[in-house]
Formats: structure tokens, C-alpha cells, sequence
């Protein structure tokens, strides 16, 4: 099955089957199932509840001990599911000799992109995420936040179809969770957005689908309406239980 | 402009694939974008792969085997027992390598770099390939052009050379999976310094017993012997490369 080339939302499908990750005698993700489309996904859960092993695994970082993932039929291990990936994990460090541009510039490489287009792209990314004006110097010398903002256009690089986000609000002052909660709500119109994190308000008004996972389990996943009531009172409520 | 109409207008420039761009640029570039070809779809040779990673290899690692080089160029120089002294520096060779290619985890990059059309443990051997291959070719040819000082084989000089290197990396990566290694990069260079010594001190006295062997026409023990050790080596260093994902467990 081909991927597309073309940015058609409606034909995204992001499947977890049964997906299981075991380590010795310990059970992080236990036979988890859903489907994702177009829009954005927040995972919520507690720490320690198997959102990043989860999020490893569908981004090939991890192999799970049982079931599958696939991206419109094309699984994980394969190149071609990789190409349309956008990752931004928890934590991540950089080559001390980097500056923002090099770093963009060398994920654009790992990527496959050319040369002139890895320019072109990362100098918009720089642009877009507030970092032009210091491109140039050293990564070791930015501050949390824009090191955050700096993965963020990492993962945009290749304008992936499925944009995974692990924790991105953390080190993030105030203002910029803002605007980096809105920056995903426009994302989610045109990919797949996953979004992990253990605070209810980053996802609350931005999520279409929310997944809930307790001890690597899926405790509840659907779509959460205004007319629902507070999502926070009742994660809160599902999470005491 | 408000926060939200600036996204916007941001956002266009990343999802408008046929907008057009800069006329300057060159004309496969305006072709992949007016058409709305994303060109990540472009598939990534091994030798591209080789180039991207030799371009990013840091300049103090290839000074560094540049120097081990010269040592050995140095030691070598008139000395009977060349071959076996420059074999005790392959694994000094393999440290300055096996710090090279484990950058990925020391520096963050490890996860990253694996979510990207190439597996983290093809980037590993392509750094193994690049930086260990090319210096020990060179020490290879150095120790070639020497071998005549003592009556070896060439099969029995290369596995001199490449005994102690595959030694220590295959040691230095199964250390880096421990907590230990984990918490002192640079434990391996304890690793390369006792395999160097063992090296230079289990050679260099048994070569003198060796020699009858090959003279009385039995070198081909000594030969089968280096290709039993050469292939196991090689397996210790396969599976240790491929159990790259133990790393990746200490994260949960």
C-alpha cells in the first residue's frame, strides 16, 4: 500500500493493535487498541501510566513484545512509515558543536531531504517557532523553552502525517503553552497530532479524541464534548478510582 | 496581529505546497513544489548515508586516529615485532571509535535520530565503517609492508590487527549497556588499554613459540586458530550492535 504524497486528511489512519511492551516482569503497555485520524489526540495519564513507551512504539523506538502498528497499512519497521513521522520526545539532547540551524539541518539530512530544500525549510521553521535570530548560536546556549521550540521544528521538518508528542509543554513558560497549545490545534487540521501529557488543560480544548491509560491500560478513550462536563474532574475521578 | 492569525499565516507556509516560492531557487526545487511532491519520499542510499555521517564525524576523532597512525608508523619503524605492536594499538584505534559512534546516546541524540528514515543501529555501523575501517585499512597496509621482519602469514597479520579492534568494541559495547558504562563514558579507554596490554603481552612472548609452528610447515593451525577467534569476535560485535534496544529500556 502507498502512502500519500498528497496532504489528504481524510485517508489518515494511524492503528494500534493489540500492542503489548513487557519488560522482564513488568507490564508497561498491556493489549492496547485504537485507531487515530486526522486531528489531535491527547493522551492523558499519570506518570508511570506507559504513555512513552507507547509513544516510543509507535514512533519505532521501541519493538513491542506483541501486536502492531501501522500507518494506512504500512507497518512501523518499515522506511516509508518513518518518512511520515514527526517525533518530539520528552527529552533530547544535542551535539555540543550544533547550533539551531546545524541541527535542523542535519535531521533534514537523516531525513532524506536535499540539500537546498533542508535550507530553504529549516530557515522557515526558525522563523515560525521564534528562533531565527539566534540560529546561529550553539544549542548548549538556549534556554529550555527554546530548545523545546527548537524539537518542535525538528519534528516539523519533513512535513510529517503524523506528528507525535511526548510531554511538549514541559519547560514551557505560561505564554508559550499557549501558543504552542494553539500552534497544535492548527497542526491537528492537517495531521495526525498524538499528545501526551498528565495535565488535563493542554489537552481540554485542543484534543478531538482523548485517550486515558492507567498501569499501560486504555481506561477510556472517545471524544470529549463541553457538554460533558469538566474533563479534569473526571480524569481525576477515573484516576483515584 | 493577533497570536492566532500570526499562527496561521506561519502554518500556511508549511502546508501550502503549491504556493510559490522563490524564483531564485533552482528548478527541481520549484517542480517538487508547484507539483505538491513531498520530496521525503526520495529513498536514501547507503552511500548517501556513508556521506552524511562522515560529514558529521568530529575533527578531534579523526585527529586522534591520525595520531594513533603516526604512532604506529613510529613504532613499526625497523622493529621486528611491528605487526604485533601495531596490533596492541587497534584497540586504542577502536576506543577513539567506539566514542565516535556512541555520541548518539552520550549526547541526547539516540531517540531522535531513530525516528528517522534510518535505524539508529545503521547509523552506528556506518560511523563503525566510516572512522574504524578506514584507519585500520591504513594500519593494515602499514603492517603488510612490514610483515616481512617475521615470518607470518597475511591471514595471520590481519587477525593480529583486527582481533584486539573487534575485541574492544564488541567489550566496550556491552559495557556501555551497563550502569557503569552508562555513568563513565569513557570507561571503555580501561577496556583499550588491558586489551592493548594483553595485546602486547600475549603476542609479542608467544610469537617466538609461534614461529617454529610456521617454519615446521604447521601454520595453518595458527591460521585455523585466528579464524575461529576472528569469526566469533565478529559475532560478539554483530549481536552487540543489534541489541541496541536495551539502551532504549533504561529510558522507562
Amino acid at each position: 500500500m502507498e502512502l500519500m504524497t498528497e496532504r489528504t486528511s481524510r485517508h489518515m489512519e494511524l492503528r494500534i493493535d493489540r500492542v503489548s511492551k513487557q519488560y522482564r516482569n513488568k507490564i508497561a503497555v498491556d493489549r492496547l487498541s485504537a485507531t487515530l485520524h486526522a486531528g489531535v489526540t491527547g493522551l492523558l495519564g499519570a506518570n508511570g501510566a506507559g504513555k512513552t513507551t507507547l509513544m516510543r512504539m509507535i514512533c519505532g523506538v521501541l519493538t513491542p513484545t506483541s501486536g502492531e502498528i501501522t500507518y494506512n497499512g504500512v507497518p512501523v519497521s518499515e522506511e516509508r512509515y518513518r518518512s511520515v513521522l514527526g517525533y518530539l520526545p520528552q527529552e533530547f539532547g544535542c551535539y555540543p558543536e550544533f547550533s539551531g540551524r546545524d541541527f535542523l539541518l542535519y535531521f533534514a539530512a537523516l531525513k532524506g531531504m536535499p540539500r537546498n530544500e533542508a535550507e530553504i525549510r529549516s530557515e522557515e521553521l526558525l522563523e515560525t517557532v521564534g528562533l531565527a535570530d539566534v540560529s546561529k548560536k550553539r544549542v548548549r546556549t538556549y534556554s529550555g523553552g527554546m530548545k523545546q521550540r527548537l524539537g518542535i521544528a525538528q519534528a516539523l521538518l519533513n512535513r510529517p502525517q503524523m506528528l507525535i508528542l511526548d510531554e511538549p509543554t514541559s519547560g514551557l513558560d505560561p505564554m508559550e503553552r499557549v501558543r504552542f497549545r494553539e500552534l497544535i490545534g492548527e497542526l491537528g487540521k492537517t495531521c495526525i497530532v498524538l499528545l501526551s501529557t498528565h495535565i488535563v488543560s493542554d489537552v481540554e480544548h485542543i484534543a478531538d479524541h482523548i485517550l486515558m491509560m492507567k498501569n499501560g491500560q486504555l481506561l477510556w478513550q472517545g471524544e470529549w464534548k463541553e457538554s460533558d462536563g469538566s474533563l479534569e474532574e473526571f480524569y481525576l475521578r477515573e484516576f483515584r478510582e | 496581529m493577533t497570536t492566532e492569525a500570526k499562527n496561521r499565516e506561519l502554518l500556511l507556509l508549511f502546508f501550502e505546497p503549491d504556493e510559490m516560492p522563490n524564483p531564485a531557487k533552482k528548478e527541481a526545487f520549484l517542480k517538487n513544489v508547484m507539483t505538491g511532491q513531498i520530496t521525503r519520499a526520495t529513498k536514501i542510499t547507503l552511500d548517501r548515508m556513508l556521506l552524511i555521517q562522515a560529514k558529521y564525524i568530529r575533527k578531534t576523532a579523526w585527529l586522534a586516529a591520525l595520531m594513533i597512525l603516526l604512532a604506529a608508523a613510529l613504532i613499526t619503524k625497523g622493529s621486528p615485532n611491528g605487526v604485533l605492536q601495531i596490533a596492541a594499538l587497534t584497540s586504542l584505534l577502536a576506543f577513539v571509535t567506539e566514542i565516535e559512534t556512541r555520541r548518539s546516546y552520550a549526547y541526547g541524540m539516540a531517540e531522535l535520530e531513530m525516528t528517522t528514515p534510518f535505524s539508529l543501529r545503521s547509523i552506528r555501523y556506518a560511523r563503525f565503517l566510516i572512522l574504524g575501517l578506514l584507519d585500520l585499512s591504513v594500519l593494515t597496509g602499514i603492517a603488510l609492508f612490514i610483515r616481512n621482519y617475521i615470518t607470518i602469514s597475511a591471514m595471520l597479520t590481519l587477525s593480529c590487527l583486527l582481533l584486539p579492534f573487534l575485541l574492544t568494541m564488541a567489550g566496550a559495547l556491552l559495557l556501555e549497556r551497563t550502569a557503569f558504562g552508562r555513568s563513565h563514558p569513557y570507561g571503555s579507554g580501561v577496556l583499550a588499554l588491558l586489551i592493548a596490554a594483553g595485546t602486547e603481552g600475549f603476542l609479542i612472548p608467544n610469537s617466538t613459540a609461534a614461529i617454529p609452528l610456521v617454519v615446521h610447515g604447521f601454520g595453518w593451525v595458527l591460521e585455523l586458530a585466528a579464524v575461529f577467534l576472528l569469526v566469533t569476535v565478529i559475532a560478539l560485535f554483530c549481536t552487540n550492535v543489534k541489541r541496541e534496544e536495551e539502551m532504549t529500556a533504561i529510558w522507562n
